[in-house]
């Protein structure tokens, strides 16, 4: 938090004047020399992806600046441009560490021009024999070029601003450096982890790789071919899609709307004995497995005597013959709503009973003094009090649901396939039967991946909005 | 700390350059070997150089093989005595083997284990994707073939499991000791009698009119169930055979042109005979969802009367627990019937049996085929009866089996079963000679078995191109989603196959044109 320079007092977000003293005061503008970073990085990475790839082995791609040389191709300084281009990038990234943005923007550019003239050369290479086409390098290296101009370009204006900024007041005089070797041993304990997610969280993800491949013991690299037919050839990815946000989405207002309502009624019970009953009758069904959990709902509705509610539905005369809840696209929504309500809500009302044990008793008295009975208390304290307990939840579960896979593969059948399938469903299917198409199926994983990133990121917004903080 | 930070990022950009680069050539050079290896070692069996045996390798399978609850360990150490090899087994839950073999390849070549048992559609399609070891020249060279032992008929089924691999051409990358069997249709003698019926039905007609007398003589809400309307894998129409009778719904060679049989005019009389079944109340109404071992259960609790599943042993084992329900009260009869293929079935498909395939990871392919695969056809004990003394005894001359953990029945025979082997076994008992099949194979399972061998013949073979790879699983769920609709009612089959052409149409064509080129 930036402090005010004449009486310190720590000063709010985006403030002009200190508002105890009326200092004016200047606050930093956003740190974005990230920016030229994030970009010189990609580059420099998408100079190790292939610039060129041989679209029938996927192999050749990863020695093709020395296949050119050792080729006799005309251009014999090739691999030296390449080493230029990757110095220029490291460079770049040491000097906006520096904040010698001045000269950061010179060896970024160096970089540029180094990339161009080989991407000339490695287009009129193409030419000449077609088996090789535009690798993956040559996208993300545009893209990260950009980003590092436009970085270092941010930076410059940044800092010409910053010029009789004094950071003694915007933080403690210690470098970081110091601080790291003050606190030594939290990061030594801090190694597993790092070890932990580098090995199980980050490691797999260099898979997303084979997203670009058509996945054979020897992958062939397609480029964007799977995320071409993903869009525009395959006829269930969208119906995918749509069915999974929109099952999550209703689900997640069910599910929250169920909770919120529950955790009212349990709130009213003043029967202590009978309330914590009530409550761990209702957290049960959470703690069973999704196959278990099927099994029941299929027992119920079964079309047969068995099925307790057609049998019910039946007898009222409500119904002519047994409905095939399971197999119909009319209900199985329905039913699916249902089920994961009568599992899923008891385990969320914790958080809202939480959040009701909270309010003060005396905002109760003094209603009842004022006159108020149970539902304007309900309406004018209780529902106001959880407001934002229950937009925290609602956003925190926006961002998962992508994440839809076991509720409905055990519910699912290929009679409501069209209402039912989404987009987890979907790649196990692609994966499991039919040709085992991993390399589309990790194209679809990584759209979804992405699509669940954007959400994040939404959901983050959503909640420094409202919460004053974000989801992590 | 600015310099420093800036130092360790250019210092780790550098190395992961480094180890990308050397991890890359690595890799390429183990793809390279590799396929110098198979080259090198189909030189190796041509030239009839002396084959190495292995002393270790690793098999993963599924449940066919001896259960690790029934004492596996004793059948693993017998066969390791017999064939002189160890072997590290891999034993993944019988229900999910299909999501194993797909997690265990999707992993890609490199983790792979020396020997693994393949469906027949799995078998194609890695074949197709160049993990399987090509063992053509080791099965023509090798001395099981050319002992005799092998019969006409498994000579022609190894000569029909030969699939496609990685360049176009057919070549064998599996191996059966046994044939595929396939699914003959069981009706219970309680139901006919029931309904009066006192011989078995021969046309469509007739067997349509019995299934509906059946229906009503005995109350029931519907005379049929099965795994679903559609099977998960090739032949896929074996569990519903008079239903789809001469309609397949898969691309297959017809006069040497490959055609989709779900385009056909055959699936339309398919679908409508579904339909119509469905609508009368002879199929169950929830078939859709049913699972292999719910139908059975249901089959015993008397829920309905015609079955069609596994000719031979199975036979034995649906009788049995029909018995163990007390649902049978007719003592002196049979409990089900096997009935021979109506007129417009004509014979009963053979499936391509589930294929044991050495992997390209294995080190010594041609030791593992030589010395430990095709040593399942010589007839060692162990792999037709299991473990001397833990799961069968022979005493006096008579074979007498153990009562399993598992299931708590009497064990019948290992993964190789009798009435489906493909030729003479010498033995270890009975002065050397072939046991017989008469050995864990009851009389009612032979009868069933020789109803189908009677009337069956080899399902369409199987081809996967790489048009097939990447629009298989799309075009199998319109089908899948077109047979349930026109099933339950909700589309005719005219607009089933109208959609199915309008949906996936393009993708269909596409596979055609890559299996004709």
């Amino acid at each position: 938090m930036a402090q005010c320079k004449a009486c310190n007092t720590e000063l709010p977000k985006n403030a002009k004047l200190c508002p105890k003293c009326g200092t004016k005061v200047y606050v930093p503008p956003k740190n974005v020399r990230v920016l030229a970073i994030v970009g010189a990085v990609m580059a420099f990475l998408g100079g190790l992806l292939p610039f060129v790839q041989n679209s029938e082995n996927v192999a050749d791609a990863y020695s093709y600046m020395s296949y050119l040389n050792n080729d006799g191709y005309q251009y014999q300084n090739h691999q030296t441009l390449w080493y230029l281009y990757m110095v220029a990038l490291i460079a770049t990234i040491i000097i906006v560490v520096l904040k010698k943005e001045i000269f950061s923007i010179i060896t970024t550019a160096i970089a540029a021009i180094i990339f161009g003239i080989t991407f000339s050369q490695l287009t009129s290479f193409m030419n000449e024999d077609p088996v090789y086409t535009v690798g993956l390098g040559t996208y993300v290296v545009v893209l990260g070029l950009i980003i590092a101009v436009v970085g270092c370009f941010f930076d410059i204006l940044k800092f010409r601003k910053t010029v009789e900024y004094d950071t003694r007041y915007m933080t403690n005089n210690k470098s970081t450096w110091s601080k790291m070797v003050y606190h030594k041993w939290f990061y030594v304990m801090f190694i597993p982890v790092v070890v932990f997610i580098a090995i199980f969280n980050y490691w797999p993800m260099l898979g997303v790789r084979y997203a670009f491949t058509d996945y054979k013991r020897v992958p062939v690299y397609v480029g964007i071919k799977h995320f071409a037919g993903m869009v525009a050839k395959d006829p269930y990815f969208w119906r995918a899609f749509w069915n999974t946000l929109q099952l999550s989405v209703i689900k997640l207002v069910l599910n929250t709307g169920m909770a919120v309502i529950i955790s009212l009624l349990l709130h009213e019970i003043t029967n202590i004995w009978f309330k914590k009953t009530v409550q761990t009758i209702i957290y049960l069904p959470h703690f069973m497995s999704w196959v278990v959990v099927a099994s029941i709902f299929r027992m119920l509705l079964d079309t047969s005597d068995a099925g307790m509610i057609n049998t019910f539905l039946m007898n009222a005369n409500l119904v002519n013959e047994p409905v095939y809840f399971m197999g119909s696209v009319e209900h199985w929504r329905g039913v699916y709503y249902i089920v994961n309500i009568w599992r899923d809500t008891g385990w969320g009302t914790i958080l809202f009973l939480a959040t009701l044990s909270g309010i003060s008793p005396e905002l109760y008295e003094a209603a009842e003094i004022d006159g108020a009975n149970r539902f304007n208390k309900m309406r004018y304290i209780t529902l106001p009090a959880l407001a934002n307990t229950i937009i925290t939840v609602f956003i925190l579960n926006l961002a998962k649901v992508m994440n839809l896979f076991e509720s409905v593969f055990v519910l699912m059948n290929d009679a409501v396939i069209s209402v039912a399938d989404v987009i987890q469903t979907y790649i196990y299917r692609m994966s499991f039967s039919g040709g085992n198409n991993y390399g589309y199926t990790t194209a679809v994983g990584l759209f979804k991946s992405l699509v669940g990133c954007v959400l994040v990121l939404i959901c983050d917004y959503a909640s420094k909005k409202v919460r004053g903080r974000g989801i992590v | 700390m600015k310099k420093l930070v800036s130092s360790v990022l250019a210092l780790s950009m550098v190395l992961g350059l480094a180890a990308c680069g050397g991890s890359d050539a690595s890799t390429a050079t183990t793809a390279a070997s590799g396929s110098n290896d198979t080259t090198a070692a189909a030189a190796e069996t041509t030239t009839e150089k002396a084959i190495e045996k292995p002393s270790k390798i690793t098999v993963t399978c599924d449940g066919t093989v001896v259960k690790e609850d029934d004492n596996a360990q004793a059948f693993y150490d017998a066969l390791a005595e017999a064939t002189g090899i160890e072997a590290e087994w891999e034993r993944p839950d019988h229900s999910g083997y299909k999501d194993y073999i797909g997690t265990l390849f999707g992993a890609g070549s490199g983790s792979l284990p020396d020997v693994v048992l393949l469906s027949s559609g799995n078998y194609a399609t890695y074949a197709q994707l160049g993990y399987l070891w090509d063992m053509t020249d080791a099965w023509e060279n090798s001395e099981v073939k050319n002992s005799g032992r092998v019969s006409d008929f498994g000579l022609e089924l190894f000569e029909n499991s030969k699939v496609v691999g990685p360049d176009g051409e057919y070549h064998l990358y599996g191996w059966s000791p046994v044939s595929g069997n396939g699914c003959v249709t069981y009706i219970k003698q309680s139901w006919l009698d029931a309904a009066g019926i006192s011989t078995l039905p021969t046309t469509w007609e007739e067997y349509y009119a019995d299934l509906l007398a059946m229906k009503e003589a005995k109350g029931a809400d519907y005379v049929i169930s099965a795994a679903g309307l559609v099977g998960g894998e090739a032949p896929y129409i074996n569990y519903l055979p008079e239903f789809y009778q001469d309609a397949y719904p898969e691309f297959y060679e017809k006069d040497g042109v490959w055609v989709d049989g779900f385009g056909e005019d055959a699936m339309k009389g398919a679908l409508e005979r579904l339909a119509k079944a469905y609508a009368d109340g002879v199929l169950d109404p929830q078939i859709i969802d049913r699972t292999t071992s719910e139908a059975r259960d249901l089959y015993y609790e008397d829920k309905f009367g015609v079955f069609t599943y596994w000719a031979g042993k199975w036979c034995n084992t649906l009788t049995t627990n029909i018995k163990k329900k007390a649902l049978y009260d007719g003592a002196d009869k049979e409990v089900i019937v096997s009935l021979p293929p109506i007129a417009e079935v004509g014979q009963y498909l053979n499936r391509i049996a589930p294929q044991w395939c050495i992997t390209v990871d294995a080190e010594n392919p041609e030791g593992i085929f030589e010395y430990w695969l095709s040593k399942q056809l010589d007839g060692r004990d162990c792999q037709l009866l299991w473990e001397y003394g833990t799961h069968y005894t022979y005493e006096n001359g008579v074979f007498a089996f153990t009562a399993l953990e598992s299931t708590g029945n009497s064990a019948t025979y290992n993964h190789i079963d009798g009435l489906l082997k493909l030729g003479e076994y010498a033995s270890d008992f009975n002065d050397g000679k072939d046991i017989g099949i008469d050995v864990g194979s009851p009389a009612i399972a032979q009868e069933a078995a020789n109803v189908f061998k009677s009337a069956s013949k080899m399902a369409p073979s199987i081809k996967m191109t790489d048009a097939m790879t990447d629009n298989s699983a799309a075009i199998w769920t319109a089908r899948k989603s077109v047979i349930a609709d026109v099933c339950l009612g909700k589309i005719s089959a005219e607009d089933g196959l109208a959609r199915y052409e309008q949906e996936v149409g393009d993708l269909v064509k596409e596979c055609l044109d890559s299996l004709n080129k």
